[in-house]
């Protein structure tokens, strides 16, 4: 009777009918996606085509967004740099969300030691401050891509895996789990066909989010001189290449790939809380 | 006698996931309580009783929209000012509710809860608050009130806290109690104490009660009078002792046949489907879907309650039905 | 006869973390009964009785702390291993007291009862899809429940569904923790015919945990009442509630609610 309508009521508000605000959000997601992928066949110019005599050029009919100090186009850079930097925070995302929800799974099902070890581990790694662990990983490693990648993933395992430790959690103690059980499934199934599964939406939620911080701190690297080296595009590069010329005036560089680092950051941001909001059983 | 409480043509609709427009909860629902009587609402889920409790302490959920008429001695509650209002809710009714941890602050020590409503509405000093809590827990069975009012609410059992919710409830001498499902989470044993207690202090202070449960046998073993409710809408209504024994519509007597019982094994009747909610129920009765005697004119329309010396049925057949129905609910 | 279910001397203690450091709670002391082939038999208390944790304990959810489980003359194993688990599976099923939690919110009724029988019975779809069909039609549910998920159900359709889960495997017992006490009365009168039809059709045995005593008449053959994890009187449910010898026993009958009734203050039992 009545006592027991309390735990269906968390799920009254998921209807059927779509956000549409998520709907929007994630639509300028895929259109982001979309220009990292067809990005570099939409350039205008050779990203990397110094032209010594076309340098430092305002926005103009050739060169909508102007050009660098070496005479780059500023846009072809920006559509080939989206690239780089998608992918990175990409990559680091599916890593970090494959390797937190997996420690989080584990540590929920299992308890006791596994779980207070992990967590502690976790825990030191989440009390250093987490650009200064990539820098120090980036510049241990070297130059390059794949660097930041391995050491953004190492500092987001710990916010994954936390959250979604604490979901996996609830749901292990409903009584489903035990039901499952009871039919004589395997840890494996329980926890990859039926646990993961509804904590589905706090994952998503988790993972966007932390699409947000990746892409600021994989261009974050760059921009400190790790990472991705001139003179390939990257936004968190360009910005940095920028600086010289916003002393002369010229902020084109450092506005326009710092503006697209921003839009996509906050687009990502508000549809992971949306999500979290709205279809989050938090 | 004059009416404590007098509920009038009373509908609310709620809005609701999956709707564009708000949806009924109650419909048209008529019920009257005389000073110092005890009515017992019974229902099963989703029949809007715990919504009727709301609507008569005018505490309705967001979005909730109103119309009909509910009044305290007389008086529309809807036209109470704010304080009027506030001390309305505080001072005339006591309200106990189902789920007494839900209820209590946790941080707050027994004393702290009992004495707060009444010295914040400068109804009593705190000492002399203090002294009634403890008065009033020895007349609930807890002798050791001094102590106990320094207790925090989970050093307590549920059915001793429940006694606490019945004391915070009669602090400010209530002229009507408000009880819903107040024995649900309890053992049986402990409610049956619990109940004794209640009754007990109830007439002795001469206090009106509606009294909200799906307990059609407890709700008729304390209370003068019982309204069977059933989709947001009140199908029966009559005193206690006849409803439990003789039911006149054929909802009351498929929930009196399809509780099993204490005493004989017999096959037990069912009545096919679920209990709907208010806005579920079409023009017709509101029973018409599941009721075995429904004929083409139950489900196009609505009967009314049709009074009959101090019982009113809502049902079109119910004069024809009588003696079908006695046998079903006696099986 | 031997018994079907043979349960000695069961004790389980939990810690707690009390005032001075851990303490021990102890749930179940020193537990004995047998449960007969095709019988049915109710567990009978209140809150902080044990009964809940008996149920878990027999159903393999928990280990105890000391006595044996046996079954059919073998003893249960913990249910530590997957290969226990598995063949317990095959022998008890559980239906859980609240039909909200206990079913996978978002996993369709066909996939569900699919998934149990490819794992213990794999190959062979076109057997799956008619046993599917045909556990649905033994619990009152239609085809068209095949895609609904548990979201779209009432409470009642929810138990039903539990039941025709716990059934699939044709387990030899079925352990059901207060299965009807969350349903409306109308609904749970339809669960409790449901349940008395499959046990004759099946003759399955039941483990009936319930708080309510009108309720196990309907259903048991036998029944064990229980107390602060003791156990208080046991024997044919018509020989406990018709003349119960011991007084928490009585206590109880006298506290049920049913017409002429009047609550009182004598009928609880103080710890």
């Amino acid at each position: 009777m009545t006592a027991f309508i309390s735990p269906a009521d968390r799920q009254a508000p998921r209807s059927g009918s779509a956000d549409p605000l998520v709907l929007l959000l994630a639509a300028i997601c895929l259109t982001i996606f979309l220009i990292a992928i067809v990005g570099p066949y939409l350039a205008p110019y050779s990203p990397e085509d110094a032209d010594i005599l076309s340098a430092g050029l305002g926005p103009s009919g050739a060169h909508w967004l102007g050009t660098d100090a070496l005479g780059r186009d500023i846009l072809s850079r920006l559509l080939v740099g989206a690239r780089l930097s998608i992918a990175g925070a990409s990559l680091i995302v599916a890593l970090s969300t494959l390797f937190g929800v997996s420690i989080a799974l584990a540590c929920a099902w299992r308890g006791g030691i596994l779980d207070s070890i992990m967590m502690s581990a976790l825990n030191i790694v989440f009390a250093i401050p987490g650009l200064l662990i990539a820098v120090i990983l980036s510049a241990l490693m070297g130059a390059g891509f794949w660097p930041p990648v391995i050491a953004l993933t190492v500092v987001y395992v710990p916010f994954i895996a936390r959250v979604i430790r604490s979901a996996a959690l609830r749901e292990r103690r409903r009584a489903y789990v035990d039901a499952c059980q009871i039919a004589g499934f395997s840890s494996w199934r329980i926890n990859l066909r039926h646990i993961a599964p509804n904590i589905g939406s706090i994952i998503l939620a988790q993972a966007t989010i932390t699409f947000g911080a990746a892409l600021m701190d994989f261009g974050a690297i760059s921009f400190l001189g790790l990472g991705i080296q001139p003179p390939q595009a990257e936004w968190g590069l360009m910005v940095a290449e920028g600086r010289s010329e916003l002393l002369e005036g010229s902020y084109q560089l450092s506005m326009s790939a710092g503006l697209m680092i921003i839009i996509t950051v906050i687009v990502f941001n508000v549809l992971g809380e949306r999500i979290s909001d709205r279809y989050g059983r938090a | 006698m004059t009416n404590a409480i007098e509920i009038e043509n009373l509908r609310i609709d709620l809005p609701r996931s999956g709707f564009r427009k708000r949806v009924p909860v109650i419909n048209d629902l008529n019920l009257c309580i005389e000073e110092g009587e005890a009515v017992g609402l019974v229902g099963e889920s989703g029949s809007g009783k715990s919504m009727t409790t709301r609507a008569i302490m005018h505490l309705l959920p967001d979005g909730a929209q109103r119309s009909g008429s509910v009044r305290y001695r007389g008086q529309e509650i809807a036209d109470f000012d704010r304080r009027t209002l506030a001390l309305y809710r505080s001072r005339d009714l006591g309200v106990i509710f189902q789920d007494p941890r839900a209820h209590i602050n946790p941080l707050w020590t027994i004393g702290d809860f009992l004495v707060e409503a009444v010295v914040a509405n400068r109804q009593m000093l705190r000492a002399e608050a203090t002294d009634r809590a403890i008065a009033l827990l020895a007349q609930v069975g807890i002798s050791n009130g001094s102590q106990r009012i320094q207790q925090y609410p989970h050093q307590l059992s549920g059915g001793l806290l429940q006694r606490v919710m019945i004391v915070s409830a009669l602090m400010p001498s209530p002229a009507f109690i408000l009880a819903d499902e107040i024995s649900t989470a309890l053992d049986v044993t402990v409610q049956s104490e619990v109940m004794a207690i209640l009754s007990e202090l109830r007439q002795s202070n001469r206090l009106g009660m509606l009294f909200i449960t799906h307990d059609l046998d407890l709700a008729a073993a304390v209370t003068d009078r019982l309204a069977i409710m059933y989709a947001g809408s009140i199908v029966e209504v009559g005193p206690s002792h006849e409803i439990s024994t003789a039911p006149k519509h054929p909802y009351t007597a498929a929930l009196m046949a399809s509780r099993p019982s204490l005493t004989e094994v017999r096959r037990l009747q069912t009545v096919p489907g679920r209990p709907i909610s208010a806005f579920e129920a079409g023009n017709g009765c509101v029973f018409a879907s599941r009721c075995s005697f429904a004929a083409a004119r139950c489900s196009v329309e609505r009967p009314l309650a049709r009074q009959e010396k101090d019982r009113s049925v809502a049902c079109h057949f119910a004069a024809d039905l009588a003696p079908a129905i006695s046998v079903a609910a006696s099986q | 006869m031997t018994g079907l279910l043979e349960v000695r001397n069961l004790r389980k203690a939990f810690q707690v973390k009390g005032a001075d450091g851990l303490e021990e709670l102890v749930a179940l002391e020193d537990l004995s009964f047998d449960l007969a082939r095709g019988s049915s038999l109710a567990v009978v208390g209140e809150s902080g009785s044990g009964k809940t944790t008996l149920a878990r304990i027999i159903a393999g959810l928990q280990p105890a702390t000391s006595g044996s489980v046996t079954f059919d003359g073998k003893p249960l194993a913990p249910p530590r291993r997957l290969v226990d688990r598995i063949a317990r599976a095959r022998e008890i099923q559980m239906v859980f007291q609240d039909p909200f939690g206990s079913l996978d919110p978002i996993q369709r009724l066909g996939s569900s009862l699919e998934e149990i029988l490819n794992l213990h019975y794999p190959g062979d779809r076109a057997w799956r899809r008619r046993r599917v069909d045909e556990l649905l039609e033994q619990v009152g549910l239609s085809q068209e429940f095949r895609e609904r998920t548990p979201r779209s159900l009432s409470g009642g359709q929810r138990q039903r569904f539990a039941i025709a889960k716990a059934i699939a495997l044709e387990p030899r017992l079925i352990v059901l923790d207060e299965c009807v006490s969350a349903l409306d009365v109308s609904v749970q009168a339809q669960v409790l015919n449901l349940l008395s039809d499959l046990r004759q059709a099946l003759g399955i045995s039941y483990l009936f945990v319930s708080h309510d005593l009108a309720v196990v008449r309907q259903v048991c053959d036998q029944c064990l009442v229980m107390q602060f994890g003791k156990l208080v009187e046991m024997g044919p449910t018509q020989l406990v509630l018709n003349a119960p010898q011991e007084p928490y026993t009585k206590s109880l009958l006298a506290a049920v609610p049913r017409p002429g009734w009047r609550p009182s203050k004598r009928t609880q039992v103080h710890q």
